[in-house]
């Protein structure tokens, strides 16, 4: 585990000049990859490479200029996100609702825990001809892929956050005669909201994965399509642009998920866990693994 | 007072009556197997010229990616007709009981596959390819291996057949000297024949023993085609009428080359590269030996028969002889 | 004595029973598609089938082989690097952030790079999968580094050993749970990837497996088959696992 008191105290000696320097850093890295990058580019005019397969840095960013101003890049984009937002949804909410099933009962755990483990573990990819086959090739079956993808993760954090919750919460809600709806509104999801919120972080980078892959192996529309109607096309740039907004758009999901896993870190309970170290941080960390 | 209330019937019946074949016209979902080649325009161009309409048929179309995939939307019933599906697939899940029938020929024999090299290279022909060079093919079971099976046996080539994927990934294997040869479909890469960067060696039509053996079909799901028999049969009238005018009219090429952003100049000569005669609608020809084609690729675990074969297809949408 | 019918694993397996009896029945009578899920019988004698057609274990072995390959790749360049960052503060502050981002990118999107690059090869699958596979093995490996603790190190100077001996009994021992960690997560991500780009391109081993049957209307085939990467996933990991314990018993 890491010691980041060993990290703060190195930055707090070392003040303003360590953090340029990191910055330095980081300037310099990007500008050596621009750099060779540009290098393998033009190992292709020379003749070293096929030239088409890297282009100049250059033709990229028209590339992605060019996307941004396009009307179609902007229906894809609706596309993608509406597969992913359903997706995601309906496999939250299933994970949930499961995970305090397993989380509330040993049967149901144990019974439940080996297939979703099997199940959890394969890569999700390989169900797509059945997600084909009963949903269709429509927008219908990435949302279904999204679902399933986002499952996975959001139902073992829920399980593992159920386990995690402060024995002495549920007694109270005992003690109070709580109803079995009310003993999850009041008690267990307010204790567990950390766990689940890293589950849901997870969870949405994942979906966002596998309705782009669903989309790359049949569809009509969304990002994905348009990356493998470049792909065959051969229009190597405008691939790139959109590999480079895919990844920038899922940057910012992750950036904006991160932000408020930290902000509801900030408001919650002390006493909600029992004190186990939890193996899911906010920032950075890897959290719970799940698959695509 | 009445006048103006007969006025008002009048106009609203007027109105209904003009309104009606709209609100009655047939509704057609219809899957185009693939992007881009040229034979997938056809039902676009019905589309776009208003031969569907003319039909009174409401027609909705979206294209998949080649494979199975568009196919199994028709068998599962989310799509109504699948446009340019390989006839070895269509068969083969039709064999498997599949409720999928065959409507007409989308292509027959295989013109518009061609292999390419380098300009540089040695190989001037198909002849030119010895033992131990790449000749190339999509993938395992497609249509591109069929064809450069048929051609390696046609003139006993000792070269090896080598997957190479879809023609990006061919075009950049062969350029980047991974093969010794390539495959496309006509349009694709003609920009770079125009630019001297390759040079085609051969194409389909060298595939003798598959010439006139319909490759690609239009095909149906069978309950729908039950109920809606006459909607099938206006819309093959309205795909014909399409395929022409594809044919005919440069206002349709040009439309075709915007819609899947290629040049002009390599689309104007598609319709030469792919003759017209081997894209009329009938004959849905050849079927005897795809049968045994899909025999020896294990698709089917045995022959279907005379009657079966003839089941099979429902040409232009009327029922079989 | 617990009665067996409480048993959670009796439960689960009757209640899988049940569900399959289910669907032999409901696709038997017709109110399934057998198209679109096979009865569970025909899945069943599908296995040998599938086996004798597309050499099921034989496939099994190249994925492992492309996953080993790039697993090893991973370790190769991941642990060094991770090391660097962790002796150069500045650079693992720099690329802490940039790291954590690229291992929830969708890296996967990248295969049609790799396709133009390395060509329809097992050369893209071991890149595709050397990709997420290092990203954690750099992070855990900087993180398991950073937490050795600093009484450890203190023993350790106070008896002058040198800066390699430092490392190899002191530093790397105690940060072996966590990095293998890292390199449990990275093979778990190395497979994925590659079993999804086989399934994508139709190249390689178990993937291309499940993509050829689909292609062919087997639909009991298909099930087959994905059952078949299911298991294989579970004991590959079920193996590593064993691995892992016997390599660190505590």
């Amino acid at each position: 585990m890491a010691q980041t008191g060993v990290i703060q105290d190195k930055l707090a000696l070392s003040g303003a000049p360590f953090e340029h320097s990191v910055n330095r850093i980081r300037v310099v890295t990007i500008v050596a990859l621009i750099a060779a990058w540009e290098v393998v580019a033009s190992l292709g005019t020379v003749g070293v490479l096929y030239d088409d397969v890297v282009p100049h840095i250059w033709y990229i960013f028209i590339a992605v200029f060019e996307e941004l101003i396009s009307a179609g890049f902007y229906q894809d984009l609706g596309i993608t996100f509406a597969e992913h937002i359903v997706g995601f949804i309906v496999g939250s909410i299933l994970a949930v609702f499961v995970g305090i099933w397993m989380g509330t009962s040993t049967l149901v755990r144990g019974a439940l825990e080996p297939y979703l483990n099997a199940i959890g573990s394969t890569p999700k990819i390989i169900f797509l001809p059945i997600l084909f086959l009963m949903f269709g090739t429509g927008i219908e079956s990435k949302m279904a892929k999204g679902a399933l993808s986002a499952f996975f993760p959001v139902v073992f954090t829920t399980a593992l956050g159920m386990a995690l919750i402060n024995p002495v919460l549920i007694r109270v809600g005992r003690t109070f005669n709580l109803n079995k709806w009310q003993m999850i509104a009041k008690i267990y999801m307010p204790a567990m909201v950390n766990p689940v919120i890293t589950g849901l972080r997870l969870g949405m980078a994942i979906t966002v994965i596998g309705v782009l892959v669903a989309e790359l192996k049949f569809s009509d529309g969304g990002l994905g399509y348009r990356l493998g109607i470049y792909y065959e096309q051969f229009r190597i740039a405008p691939m790139y642009a959109i590999i480079v907004l895919i990844f920038a758009i899922a940057a910012a999901a992750n950036v904006g998920m991160t932000r408020l896993q930290d902000r509801v870190n900030r408001h919650m309970a002390p006493s909600a866990s029992k004190g186990k170290n939890r193996q899911a941080s906010a920032s950075g960390g890897l959290g719970v693994v799940a698959n695509n | 007072m009445s006048n103006l209330l007969k006025s008002i019937v009048i106009a609203t019946a007027g109105v209904a009556v003009l309104a009606a074949p709209a609100f009655a016209a047939d509704k057609i979902r219809m899957v185009n197997s693939t992007k881009v080649v040229f034979e997938t325009e056809h039902p676009y161009s019905a589309l776009e010229n208003g031969f569907f309409k003319k039909q009174n048929l409401d027609v909705s179309i979206i294209h998949g990616s080649g494979g199975a995939a568009s196919l199994q939307a028709v068998i599962t019933g989310s799509q109504d007709v699948v446009y340019g599906n390989g006839v070895l697939g269509v068969l083969t899940a039709y064999a498997k009981g599949a409720p999928i029938r065959a409507l007409g020929s989308n292509i027959r024999g295989v013109p518009d596959l061609y292999w390419y090299v380098k300009t540089d290279s040695p190989i001037k022909s198909f002849k030119d390819l010895k033992k131990g060079m790449e000749f190339a093919y999509s993938r395992p079971g497609s249509t591109t291996n069929l064809a450069a099976l048929y051609i390696k046996n046609a003139l006993k080539l000792e070269a090896k057949l080598v997957s190479v994927g879809g023609p990006s990934g061919s075009r950049t294997q062969l350029m980047s000297g991974q093969v010794a040869t390539g495959w496309s479909v006509y349009p694709l890469n003609k920009g770079l024949i125009r630019e001297g960067k390759i040079r085609v060696i051969g194409t389909g039509k060298e595939a003798a023993g598959l010439v006139g053996v319909t490759i690609r079909v239009i095909a149906a799901n069978v309950n729908w085609l039950n109920k809606n028999r006459d909607a099938a049969k206006r819309m093959m009238v309205a795909l014909e009428e399409g395929q022409k005018r594809t044919y005919n009219s440069m206002d349709q090429l040009k439309s075709y080359a915007k819609r899947w952003k290629l040049n002009f100049e390599d689309v104007k000569s598609a319709p030469m590269d792919t003759p017209y005669e081997v894209s009329t609608l009938l004959p849905v020809a050849g079927l005897d030996k795809i049968n045994k084609i899909a025999l020896e690729t294990k698709k089917i675990k045995k022959l279907l028969t005379a009657a079966q074969l003839k089941e099979f297809v429902h040409p232009m949408g009327n029922k079989p002889n | 004595m617990t009665k067996i019918y409480k048993m959670p694993v009796v439960v689960g397996l009757f209640g899988f029973l049940v569900c399959a009896m289910l669907l032999e029945l409901a696709v038997g009578y017709g109110y399934v598609m057998h198209l679109v899920v096979p009865r569970p019988s025909d899945t069943i004698i599908a296995f040998p089938e599938v086996q004798a057609d597309m050499d099921l274990i034989g496939n099994f072995f190249v994925t492992l082989g492309m996953t080993a390959a790039a697993t090893a790749l991973a370790l190769l360049i991941g642990i060094p690097f991770g090391y660097f960052l962790y002796r150069n503060t500045r650079y693992g502050i720099a690329y802490e952030g940039w790291l954590a981002a690229a291992f929830a990118a969708p890296t996967v999107l990248l295969y049609p790079l790799f396709l133009v690059i390395f060509g329809r090869s097992h050369a893209t699958l071991i890149a595709m999968g050397f990709i997420p596979g290092a990203i954690p093995i750099i992070i855990q490996t900087r993180q398991g580094l950073l937490g050795v603790s600093q009484t450890l190190q203190n023993v350790g100077r106070s008896f002058n050993v040198s800066e390699r001996d430092m490392f190899w009994k002191i530093l790397l021992p105690s940060a072996v749970p966590t990095i293998f960690t890292g390199i449990r997560i990275g093979v778990m991500y190395t497979l994925v990837n590659i079993v999804a780009i086989e399934y994508l391109i139709d190249f390689g081993g178990l993937g291309r497996i499940v993509s050829e049957m689909y292609f062919r209307f087997d639909t009991p085939g298909t099930y087959a088959s994905i059952i078949a990467v299911i298991f294989v996933s579970v004991l590959f990991y079920w193996g590593f696992g064993r691995v892992e314990k016997w390599l660190r018993p505590v």
